[in-house]
């Protein structure tokens, strides 16, 4: 048990999404391919100080918070999707050998809104606040939103839930490939979940990052970014585990990595040294050359600095002629913790189906972005290798590695 | 999980100290820290003070990694910058030996940085308007903003993460750095964990008391102490009482602390995690952290000279670490708990027991514990003592961290070869 | 829910705005560049923005962020801001 089985390989065995533009794996990558645009002017009335302003809801998910907790119940049904795609449904493994890590940026913090804004409404209007001197909640724990996935399955393997701002998605990836590589469990859901709260509005409006006009990713007229909500997840284990119980393998996860670009709170570092490291490393520990690379799920997220950084860290990586680039972003809006996770997923479907979706919104790509921008329509192409960029506030960057299962590699 | 990392420095503060020695030197006069404590930030009315241990003082006088412009930084962030380069200083880094920046990586283990921040976000937006929220207000509200100031601090250019599982968040953040040490992903990893007393916990707190708004009632506390203390393993437990503290231990292979001469404090071993089923009332999950902590490290029960729990005065927390380290090692083994004199720390918890057994381990001493009554007859007994217990030449020391998850972590540590 | 807001007062706004980027008082002089030699980047001046906002009742737009380059043109903006109001 104390022997460190390097060449344990993770591969991706199930799948399960609900985003802005489908609550159900097939919808979704149906609406990907095609450029559907998720976002919309804002209805929810528990966020009535942005009505109007786009966001990208989770629609057809039972409704405004109150009864619960949003964030929870859209990582417990995404993850209950890709148990189920995986066929572990019911786990009869041991449950200490299965696991759960989410990625988040708020995680449960939005449960504490419907309280506190009762408190803050009621002091504004001069009425009693019941007595209280303060808003009558306590902070849920975040890592309750690995623990309900796992109570679900019966799970009691490795749990947290992990972030680093909007690259928490792909850190989830890495916690949950690093526990099955070094042993630790044979069976992970890994993935991200983020819920539309009024107080992630006020976060990004603070800013002045959102846009009221489209989130237009690498777009000469890009103008901010939209936010949004969903959940993904990722059925990994290891190659033993799922050759052992004839599961069909969508992809391995071959590498990840994640760097920092130690700089800024918000803004990227001018020559997005983290993201080039995040890329690098993830690459060598795939054991992939530059030129297996077919497509960069780009983090695209609309704004005017990530994109160009962006865009300078993929090419000082593979130079001229590099890999196909797109964001979901501009179909989804940002799904913040969630956004890598779900593009994880977008990731290993491109992979299955030798499709890179197009980037919606983008019409007419920034000469400050030299790179291979698919938009406009979904591209064919063959593919053996794909990568995952997520980069978020605090320069957390984070990246993943997916393979075309069996492909071959000169390491691991 | 087997390590083969070392913990060469040490940075913390904590209700009894700004600093390791402070803090040691308090607990072992086996007093609390608990004292009534206004509530923070000005947010809310709040009833009144609530008991509490807060931090006497943020180590202002340490500088954070020389970095200015700190009024922008919250609490969490302001506190692990700055015991972080205690760290840092601490572990000989200043001097000699840091690693390239690229090779430094960050991980923080919390179970609240950012709250603050997040409801002032909320507390803005909802008073003053949406347009008037600060724009450094948010991005600190975010989990991992703690972890990124302390990489900016420290230039720490390398893997990048923050994890929150309870009170066993710090065992996963060791258990994240000795990945990254044993892969190669990174040469060092400051391994951090922060949590800080919020409006709304500090109010609950308060509204628990008898008596509500902090008052003792009658007969509860001695003389001269402001608030009751919490009392470990009780016959009625009366309940914990929030903590906050911060922690940050520099973590490198083992090999590469031997190259460079580093003054080890200990090595850790193992680290083990379990989920219990719900309903776990009798330490399941922490026997079974047990355990596998001990297996992975190779270390036998009999090995293990002292034990660090994480008992506070919570009746569930108390009872299931009773049972496992009653199950493990008998009545023998000398215990501490720093729970009633530190208050509860959260998601620092793990990390905070980690450096004061590394501590007693090369003492061969452990501190008093505080609160110490009555021993509940339910419980089996353990060797806990209101005055410091020696324990000389112990092989391993093993602290074990409950949350009501229910989960546990246990962590193994050695002395220095 | 607007704050009390506060007369301008050109000290009181050099006060102020030292405070916020966390600088010497007397750093401030009525011309120091903000950005070049302040060392102000996009979200600090973002955060003067706000506070000035707060501080004295009016709506700065963000197109502004231009102006808020020294502490005499600063005075200028909210003046003019006040005046107009």
């Amino acid at each position: 048990m104390a022997v460190v089985d390097r060449s344990a390989r993770v591969v991706v065995t199930g799948l399960g999404v609900l985003s802005p533009v489908g609550e159900t794996l097939e919808d979704f990558w149906d609406s990907v391919v095609h450029a559907v645009v998720g976002t919309r002017p804002l209805q929810r009335p528990d966020a009535a100080d942005f009505a109007g302003r786009l966001a990208g809801e989770v629609r057809g998910f039972p409704a405004v918070r109150g009864t619960g907790d949003r964030v929870t119940r859209l990582a417990v049904a995404a993850a209950s999707a890709a148990t189920a795609d995986a066929g572990l449904v019911p786990w009869a493994g041991d449950p200490a050998r299965a696991g759960v890590c989410f990625g988040t940026l708020l995680g449960s913090r939005a449960a504490l809104e419907p309280a506190v804004t009762r408190f803050h409404r009621a002091g504004a209007h001069g009425t009693a606040t019941g007595g209280a001197d303060a808003p009558a909640v306590q902070p849920p724990p975040v890592v309750g939103l690995a623990d309900a996935v796992a109570r679900e399955h019966g799970f009691l393997g490795p749990g947290s839930v992990v972030a680093t701002a909007c690259a928490s998605g792909n850190s989830a990836l890495a916690y949950a490939a690093e526990a099955i590589r070094a042993g630790r469990a044979d069976v992970m859901v890994a993935g991200g979940a983020e819920e539309l709260s009024a107080g992630i509005m006020m976060m990004f409006a603070s800013l002045r990052s959102l846009t009221d006009d489209a989130l237009r990713p690498f777009d000469r007229n890009r103008s901010g970014l939209v936010v949004s909500e969903g959940a993904a997840a990722l059925v990994l284990e290891s190659y033993e585990h799922a050759r052992a119980r004839g599961a069909r393998v969508y992809a391995e996860l071959a590498g990840w990595a994640s760097a920092c670009d130690a700089h800024h709170m918000t803004a990227p570092h001018p020559e997005g040294r983290g993201a080039r490291r995040s890329l690098e490393r993830a690459l060598a520990m795939a054991g992939v050359a530059r030129e297996q690379v077919g497509h960069i799920s780009a983090h695209g997220t609309g704004t005017p600095s990530n994109d160009v950084v962006e865009a300078a860290a993929v090419r000082a990586v593979f130079g001229d002629g590099g890999p196909a680039l797109s964001s979901l972003k501009g179909a989804l809006g940002h799904t913040q913790g969630a956004a890598s996770a779900i593009e994880a997923v977008a990731c290993v479907l491109a992979l299955r189906d030798g499709v890179i979706p197009p980037t919606a919104n983008l019409v007419d790509p920034d000469p400050a972005c030299p790179v291979d921008l698919v938009y406009g329509a979904a591209r064919e192409a063959p593919l053996d290798v794909v990568v995952n960029n997520a980069f978020g506030f605090g320069g957390n960057t984070a990246c993943t590695v997916f393979t075309r299962p069996g492909l071959g590699r000169n390491a691991g | 999980m087997s390590t083969s990392a070392v913990i060469t420095g040490v940075g913390l503060a904590t209700a009894l100290g700004a600093g390791y020695d402070a803090t040691w030197q308090g607990l072992r006069t086996g007093r609390s820290a608990i004292a009534d404590v206004a509530p923070p930030g000005g947010l809310y009315p709040g009833r009144g003070p609530a008991p509490a241990a807060a931090l006497p003082d943020d180590l202002s006088d340490v500088s954070a990694f020389g970095r200015k412009r700190l009024r922008a930084l919250s609490r969490e962030s302001l506190l692990v910058s700055r015991a972080g380069l205690l760290a840092w200083q601490d572990a000989g880094l200043d001097a000699d030996g840091a690693p390239a920046p690229e090779d430094l990586g960050v991980v923080l283990g919390t179970t609240g940085a950012g709250l603050t921040g997040y409801l002032q976000v909320l507390h803005d937006g909802l008073t003053l308007g949406t347009d008037l929220v600060s724009p450094y207000a948010g991005p600190q509200g975010s989990l991992n903003a703690a972890v990124s100031d302390l990489a900016i601090g420290a230039d720490a250019q390398g893997p990048v993460l923050t994890v929150t599982a309870g009170r066993c968040s710090g065992a996963e953040a060791l258990t994240v750095a000795g990945d990254l040490v044993r892969t190669g992903q990174a040469e060092v990893v400051l391994v951090a964990a922060v949590d800080v007393l919020d409006p709304l916990t500090l109010d609950a707190a308060g509204a628990r008391e008898p008596g509500a708004g902090g008052v003792p009632a009658a007969g509860d506390a001695p003389a001269g102490r402001p608030a009751r203390t919490p009392r470990p393993f009780a016959p009625e437990p009366t309940g914990s009482l929030p903590g906050e503290a911060v922690v940050v231990l520099v973590v490198e292979g083992t090999g590469r602390a031997l190259e460079r001469g580093a003054r080890v404090h200990a090595e850790i071993a193992a680290v083990g995690t379990a989920l219990g089923e719900a309903g776990d009332t009798d330490g399941a999950a922490a026997t079974r952290a047990v355990a596998t902590a001990l297996a992975a490290a190779g270390v036998a029960p009999r090995d293990v000279g002292l034990v660090c729990s994480s008992a506070d005065g919570s009746g569930p927390v108390d009872r299931a670490e009773a049972h496992a380290l009653g199950g493990a090692f008998g009545a023998h083994v000398p215990v501490f708990a720093t729970g009633a004199a530190l208050g509860d720390c959260a998601g620092t918890t793990t990390l905070l027991q980690v450096a004061l057994a590394a501590r007693a381990l090369r003492c061969g001493e452990t501190p008093a514990t505080a609160g110490l009554a009555d021993w509940s007859p339910t419980l089996p007994r353990l060797s806990v003592s209101g005055a410091p217990q020696r324990c000389p030449a112990a092989a391993a020391a093993l602290v074990l961290t409950t949350d009501d998850r229910p989960g546990a972590a246990a962590v193994v540590l050695r002395p220095p070869r | 829910m607007p704050e009390l807001t506060t007369p301008l007062d050109l000290e009181d706004l050099r006060a102020t705005i030292a405070e916020i980027i966390d600088v010497d008082i007397a750093e401030v002089t009525d011309t120091a560049d903000f950005k070049e030699e302040l060392d102000v980047d996009s979200l600090l001046a973002l955060e003067i923005l706000v506070t000035l906002e707060r501080k004295y009742g009016t709506k700065l737009a963000e197109s502004n962020l231009q102006k808020v380059r020294s502490l005499n043109e600063t005075y200028a903006l909210l003046a003019e801001q006040l005046e107009a109001s």
